[in-house]
């Protein structure tokens, strides 16, 4: 089970620069399908790696499915070596994402998400309509249901 | 026809089976609420999940 609660507010309180999206964005719009883990678009300057390094190091990430063992060391060197991260932690699983398909980079996201007070701390979360976009361009047919649920989401707040 | 007004089929079919009450009923709730009900559901199905297993191993 992944503590949404705990991992939102680790990020938030480390100053994270992210943008909630992927399932738990649905959620937070209004969504009734089950999601399991966090999906965060992160800006890749340096200091937000530090901060999203500091975020989690206490709920020592791990990539998800790895064999154990692998030298996979949490740092910030290790976030600019790479872009998007499944994470495993104690409180669950987080995907942290660099880029995402039809949506792009954090600086492109950024328009196009709403802030959220979400356990008492601001967070961004992606809009209804740039997140239906984001699915669509997916093309995954496991997303067909969310899309369908979200456009009628958008259909039932009009 | 404009893009906006284009409406994918096959969406829509599926829309059809979406359960506009319980959508009406989250957007009661606010976001934090939303999510702590997600979590909530997330424990119900683990707790599905492993009764499953153990009925299959007692079989």
């Amino acid at each position: 089970m992944t503590d949404f609660k705990t991992l939102l507010a680790a990020l938030a309180d480390a100053d994270v620069e992210f943008i909630l999206v992927g399932g738990l964005a649905a959620v937070a719009h209004g969504s009734a399908r089950l999601t399991q883990d966090i999906d965060i678009v992160y800006a890749r300057n340096e200091d937000n790696l530090e901060r999203v390094v500091r975020a989690l190091a206490g709920f020592r990430p791990y990539l998800r499915g790895a064999p154990p063992g692998l030298p996979f060391k949490w740092d910030a060197l290790t976030l600019s070596h790479g872009l998007n991260f499944t994470l495993e932690t104690t409180s669950g699983d987080i995907d942290i994402l660099g880029v995402i398909t039809g949506g792009g980079h954090y600086a492109d996201l950024l328009p196009h998400s709403i802030e959220l007070k979400i356990f008492g701390r601001p967070v961004l979360c992606l809009d209804l309509e740039t997140l239906i976009a984001t699915k669509r361009a997916a093309g995954r047919p496991k997303d067909l249901e969310a899309i369908a649920e979200l456009e009628a989401l958008r259909d039932t707040e009009r | 026809m404009a893009e906006q007004d284009w409406k994918d089929p096959v969406i829509e079919a599926y829309k059809r089976d979406v359960d506009v009450t319980l959508l009406r009923k989250n957007l009661r709730l606010t976001p934090e609420e939303r999510i702590l009900a997600a979590m909530e559901l997330q424990k119900l199905a683990e707790e599905v999940r492993r009764a499953g297993r153990e009925a299959r191993r007692r079989q």
